[in-house]
């Protein structure tokens, strides 16, 4: 093999790589958003490697980051279980605090205020509720400072490297579930408890930023144990 | 019937305990509202600073400005949104610029300079012998100039910065000085030995600074610390500076002649501070006016 022929072959192989990396990213914020309740079909989770390639390799058979863009709208259940109790003073029924969901891998090496400030004014103007930002190196503290200042619309960072592998599949990691607005009321009513008496959890969790956890919420862990079969218990998020 | 030997407690009760008797409430309220501003005060000096380091990421306005000859409307852009920042925050505004593709310097359009590798580290040779014969050094500090001249330029003003974050600061803190500039006021006061221009120069006014100092400890001591929490964003204030880039600055000249006349720029609303009359007592009459300036 002539030196010509190594490089073009070194060259491929990394493209392989890159593209079976961004495949498994694909794939877990695909199941991510299934697990939290968007509208998602069967195949679309489930898209083999060879589907990927087709969709969204280049020429050269690297991937073309630029076209990995999509979007889910929320199912009725994930309407429901995001809508606030009615409150007396309130005139009428309360609106979901969830929407459209727009998922996006950043073709920038590295992401810094300006790259933020692109991606929050495209969230904006199109209306997300929520927009998450997969990047390929980690995001500059200033820049995350653009994240607090643009709620109510919620942006979530991801590196490419932590979505390799769907985190909630691990045999030691417990099913969490989220409590609705309803649910959450009635678990504290039942144990006479109020919310700031229960465990917590932080939003920066592995698990909380999976499910995109909020400040407030009440999610349900449900563990396996040898003696009782199940054990459930509640954490807040903080 | 007899009578009771006990003092009347009514008298007691008033004489000792101080006139304004606030409900619990009433308090917790008042603390909950002082803690609250302050948080709020430094919620907006952190705006403030993304804002700053957002509107220097595009400079110098023009694209053939000359670090070493700022265009004097950058240069006091850039003096006056520094005040507020820290070293970190100074160091994430060079990250930013870099990413950008732009020289950490905020008043140098070009380019960083790139190295010729991805790697992380760059193996260099340093000056040294044995141990000291290589250096490793991460190749993102490597591009983080254009040139030698502009990291000089920039650390420059990165060690003038107070680690003190803004919100805890006084008001009269912070000021920053280009390197050029500060070149230029040195050429200048060559020429005048005038003693405060030459202390202002050297930054030796250690009365000064230890008189403030000083001050602050005092006021500690004191619990002075229910000084105003009111957030920055609602009064409004307009301040004003008189800069002049392209010669020396000279101070005002205090007329000397009397005592009471060459006080007066020192005081506040009309009121003579006392304290500098008790201090120092042997200094030399112009300075001790500089003095009051510098600790007010």
């Amino acid at each position: 093999m002539d030196p010509l022929d190594q490089e073009r072959a070194k060259i491929a192989a990394d493209a392989e790589r890159e593209l079976t990396r961004l495949w498994r990213a694909w794939r877990t914020i695909h199941e991510m958003c299934q697990d939290r309740g968007y509208e998602l079909a069967e195949e679309e989770v489930r898209i083999s490697l060879d589907d990927f390639r087709e969709r969204f390799a280049d020429a050269s058979g690297a991937p073309d980051r630029k076209k990995m863009t999509t979007s889910f709208r929320p199912t009725e259940n994930m309407l429901k279980k995001y809508t606030p109790l009615r409150q007396p003073r309130d005139t009428e029924d309360p609106k979901p605090a969830i929407g459209t969901i727009w998922i996006e891998f950043s073709t920038e090496t590295s992401i810094g205020i300006k790259q933020m400030r692109t991606f929050a004014q495209h969230i904006h103007q199109h209306n997300f509720a929520t927009g998450i930002l997969v990047t390929q190196a980690s995001i500059t503290p200033a820049a995350l400072k653009i994240i607090p200042v643009v709620l109510p619309q919620i942006i979530e960072t991801f590196q490419e490297q932590d979505l390799l592998v769907n985190i909630t599949h691990h045999e030691l990691v417990p099913k969490h579930v989220l409590l609705s607005a309803e649910e959450k009321k009635r678990l504290l009513e039942r144990y006479r408890l109020k919310e700031s008496q229960l465990p917590r959890i932080q939003t920066g969790d592995p698990v909380a930023k999976y499910l995109g956890l909020r400040r407030g919420q009440v999610v349900k862990i449900i563990r396996k144990s040898e003696t009782a079969g199940r054990y459930a218990s509640y954490r807040w998020a903080i | 019937m007899p009578q009771s030997i006990l003092k009347k407690p009514s008298i007691s009760i008033t004489a000792i305990s101080p006139p304004p008797v606030r409900s619990r409430e009433g308090r917790n309220i008042e603390t909950a509202l002082y803690h609250a501003q302050l948080l709020q005060q430094r919620k907006d000096v952190e705006a403030l600073i993304l804002a700053s380091t957002e509107s220097l990421l595009d400079l110098p306005t023009s694209s053939t400005a000359d670090p070493a000859h700022p265009s004097s409307a950058d240069s006091i852009l850039v003096r006056n949104s520094l005040r507020p920042f820290r070293p970190s925050d100074y160091d994430s505004l060079i990250e930013e610029r870099n990413i950008n593709k732009r020289c950490g310097y905020v008043l140098c359009p070009r380019p960083n300079s790139l190295q010729n590798t991805i790697a992380k580290y760059r193996i260099l040779n340093g000056q040294g012998k044995r141990n000291d014969a290589l250096r490793f050094v991460e190749r993102q500090t490597l591009e983080r100039w254009c040139s030698d001249d502009c990291g000089k330029r920039a650390l420059h003003i990165k060690v003038q910065l107070s680690e003190e974050p803004a919100w805890t600061r006084t008001a009269t803190d912070g000021a920053v000085v280009l390197l050029e500039d500060k070149h230029v006021i040195q050429r200048g006061a060559d020429g005048k030995a005038d003693l405060i221009e030459q202390m202002k120069i050297l930054d030796i006014d250690p009365d000064g600074v230890q008189l403030a100092a000083q001050l602050k400890a005092l006021a500690i001591e004191r619990g002075d610390g229910i000084a105003p929490s009111r957030s920055c964003g609602l009064t409004e204030t307009h301040i004003r500076e008189r800069i002049k880039i392209d010669g020396p600055v000279l101070p005002l000249e205090p007329p000397i002649v009397d005592g009471r006349t060459h006080k007066l720029h020192g005081a506040i609303e009309g009121h003579q501070s006392q304290f500098s009359e008790k201090k120092l007592p042997g200094e030399d009459l112009e300075f001790d006016g500089e003095d009051v300036m510098e600790t007010i």
